[in-house]
């Protein structure tokens, strides 16, 4: 054996062992392997906690609108940047569990949502963006910045997705705030799929945390969710702007009632108390710790008497308590 | 030491009693008691491994995994029913729904005032506010149950014009539903029956002819829902529109056809003619402004004949919605009710002509605008010119052959009655 580009070697051939084969090894591993039959169980184990992440490309998107109203016109206070970093923390921690993709969208004022200009539309316009930004995913899961996922263990596939049509209330007539009338002509909520996953709160639509599929109606849904004859006629009432609009097309439009589900606030968007104050008593829009409730919204956190940080940090302490004890829950007898 | 290359030997296990860990020698003889260690520790590893799977199994339809606990599973199960704007509602076997031409004069006797409730506007003691009642229960016979006379034939006609919006075809048996449906509104009050009756057969034999299916309803029928905010009597055809889509829930297509066009060909089928994608594909007028005739937003430069929804013609004016194709998808659908929404139908500029919110919504609402396309005016609605040598343009204006003849305007001059016979008289002597 001679090479001639081989460096000369320095020690005699003799006292060297040999360089293991790349086969040579495989071999030991299975000899290794099969006087030992029992690791062969591990393997299974080893698959269970790879399948959820690589058996299918993200079908979830989570758009996070971050820096909520900033701009110009006044500095964030360091509580401010601690509970945006907390929140996109967060969102980051869920999205790699279960293999989505987090997108976090600027939502600083801008002159093109100037006040009786579309101010209170960009929801729909960052929604559109994202949409031709991830072509391949399916579901967009709209988050406010104040939200905190608390059971970062819930899977979306599992949780909603799944026999979706069946899981949500397809009119208000088990809740409904704003009395809009429940029975519309031309609604065939029977052949139509689920296209948008909404909660209401004591006002009516939330849209602090909602979900949308994807599809021919939605692609048509973002395109007339914002009209200027709409808008010139209705931008002093419309409080919510977006949200009161969604309301209005779904009273009026009964192609949008057909495809929107209705789930309980609870389900996606849970307040703490605070928010909704005048039916502090009602259980149906408070977090439970005991029943373990997804998500908390703290919505209208910087208003009134409240705080953004001190509610933030409340809930990520509690969640760290809440892991804690399920830390060993996989161990029989936890 | 000498390492050398390992034999095969020195690879091997020792021996079958070879100690898997170091026990302590305390303990070595416990464990010596069971037949074979290994059991132990195959018995650990299936207790884990099953531990993990029964929890992650149980877990994920566990309470804490989902939100059953908070839905009310009655209310799950009640979905709301299909209907029009009628509950109830009268199920026919025919493709053609029209009403009988005859109870024209009839319905013009007993006046808006027996055919709606009414009540006196609270604005303006002039004007009267009717209103729908749907309190008329169907009976057995899928007839309106009524206690008057039925010899009469006010009552007669008063009955088949409550029961006319009610009626929807629904495919049974061997009756398939029409993939095309002609779409019209007939107003009793602006035409006499003889000129009712030539426009409705118009449409029949059509319909007969190609195997489609045809859909006629009175404007007045619509009267209510146009008070609410005094729009024109044009604002009626989508409100039709919208029911004959409801009345035939399978077929593809619908055409919006005005009582002021005529259908000079019958033989010619829609499908070969238009719709299909290599007819439509080198007629759509693309780069083409809503506004003539230099509007700022144009039709798109790359509209595709297979994505198009929604087919309509322009003439000098804007666009001519005496005659429009539209499909019957969740597009077609969602265009027809956000243009017929009562924020767009309530607006000033919009309440006397339906043509203009059409056109601001084209100009505004660009996945609207990529799934319509404008084509030539005398594919589905050829002008009609009393005199021709007037009119140079040979792309709008009737000329003998075409398909479709639209006689827009002639209400101003009160003209649609002779208009219209010149066509049919042609019509019927060439046949």
């Amino acid at each position: 054996m001679s090479n001639p580009y081989a460096a000369p070697e320095p020690y005699s051939k003799t006292l060297k062992p040999a360089a293991q084969s790349r086969f040579l090894r495989l071999e030991l591993a299975a000899r290794y392997v099969r006087h030992r039959p029992y690791l062969l169980l591990l393997l299974p184990l080893l698959l269970f906690f790879l399948l959820p992440h690589y058996h299918k490309s993200p079908r979830v998107v989570i758009i996070l609108a971050a820096n909520e109203g900033g701009g110009v016109q006044r500095w964030k206070t360091p509580q401010e940047w601690s509970v945006e970093r907390s929140s996109i923390a967060n969102k980051r921690e869920y999205a790699e569990k279960h293999g989505y993709i987090l997108s976090i969208k600027d939502t600083a004022l801008k002159r093109r949502y100037s006040h009786e200009w579309r101010e209170g539309w960009e929801k729909a316009d960052i929604l559109k963006q994202t949409m031709r930004q991830y072509p391949d995913a399916e579901w967009f899961w709209w988050l406010d910045l104040h939200t905190f996922i608390m059971e970062p263990q819930i899977s979306l596939e599992e949780y909603l997705f799944k026999n979706l049509e069946n899981r949500t209330y397809r009119d208000l007539s088990y809740h409904n705030p704003l009395h809009i009338s429940v029975d519309s002509p031309y609604v065939d909520v029977e052949h139509a799929p689920v296209d948008l996953v909404l909660a209401q709160d004591c006002g009516g639509f939330n849209l602090g945390s909602f979900l949308v599929r994807r599809s021919e109606w939605t692609e048509l849904l973002l395109d007339v969710w914002w009209d200027p004859v709409f808008y010139e006629q209705m931008h002093m009432t419309w409080e919510h702007k977006e949200q009161d609009c969604l309301e209005t097309l779904y009273r009026t439009q009964p192609w949008i009632r057909e495809r929107v589900g209705f789930v309980p606030l609870r389900a996606i968007n849970s307040f703490p108390p605070g928010a909704c104050a005048e039916q502090r008593d009602d259980p149906q829009y408070f977090y439970s710790e005991k029943d373990r409730d997804f998500l908390v919204n703290m919505a209208g956190c910087n208003f009134g008497d409240r705080s953004c940080w001190n509610e933030y940090e409340h809930y990520r302490n509690l969640q760290k308590q809440l892991r804690k004890s399920r830390r060993w829950s996989w161990l029989p007898g936890f | 030491m000498h390492l050398g290359i390992p034999k095969r030997s020195d690879l091997r296990p020792k021996g079958k009693n070879r100690p898997l860990l170091p026990i302590p020698a305390s303990l070595r003889g416990r464990f010596n008691d069971y037949k074979s260690k290994r059991t132990i520790l195959y018995a650990i590893l299936i207790l884990i491994t099953l531990n993990y799977i029964i929890s992650r199994a149980f877990f994920s339809s566990g309470k804490g995994h989902n939100f059953n606990h908070l839905i009310n599973q009655e209310a799950l199960q009640t979905l709301q029913k299909n209907h029009g704007l009628y509950k109830h509602e009268i199920i026919v076997n025919s493709n053609y729904i029209f009403p009988p031409t005859e109870h024209a004069p009839l319905l013009r006797e007993l006046t808006l005032d027996r055919l709606f409730k009414s009540k006196v506007s609270p604005d303006n003691p002039q004007e009267k506010t009717y209103y729908y009642s749907d309190d008329d229960n169907i009976n057995d016979l899928n007839e309106i149950k009524d206690k008057s006379n039925s010899e009469n034939p006010l009552d007669q006609s008063l009955k088949a014009f409550k029961e006319h919006g009610r009626k929807v075809f629904r495919p049974s048996g061997s009756r398939k539903s029409p993939e095309i449906v002609i779409v019209t509104g007939v107003d009793f009050e602006q035409f006499e029956q003889g000129h009712l009756t030539k426009i409705v057969q118009n449409r029949v034999d059509y319909a007969h002819a190609n195997g489609y299916g045809l859909y006629v309803r009175w404007i007045q029928e619509f009267i209510p829902t146009l008070q609410e905010f005094h729009n024109d009597r044009k604002w009626a055809k989508l409100f039709i529109l919208r029911a004959a889509m409801h009345a035939f829930p399978q077929a593809k297509y619908f055409w919006y056809l005005d009582q002021n066009a005529y259908i000079v060909r019958h033989d010619i089928e829609l499908y070969s003619y238009l719709l299909e994608s290599k007819s439509l594909e080198p007629i759509i007028l693309r780069d083409q402004p809503i506004v003539p005739p230099n509007g700022a937003i144009k039709t798109y430069k790359k509209t595709k004949a297979e994505d198009v929804r929604f087919m309509i013609t322009q003439t000098k004016d804007g666009l001519n919605t005496d005659s429009f194709i539209l499909k019957n998808d969740i597009y077609g659908k969602g265009f027809l009710e956000f243009w017929t929404d009562p924020l767009m139908r309530k607006y000033p500029s919009f309440a006397g002509d339906d043509k203009d919110a059409l056109m601001h919504i084209l100009q505004w609402h660009p996945v609207i605008l990529s799934k319509s396309a404008i084509i030539p005016g005398r594919t589905i609605a050829s002008l009609h010119s009393s005199n021709s040598a007037e009119e140079a343009d040979d792309t709008s204006f009737y000329q003998e052959g075409d398909f479709v003849v639209n006689f827009k305007g002639c209400d101003v001059h009160h003209t649609c009655e002779l208009i219209l016979d010149s066509y049919w008289k042609k019509q019927q002597a060439s046949e």
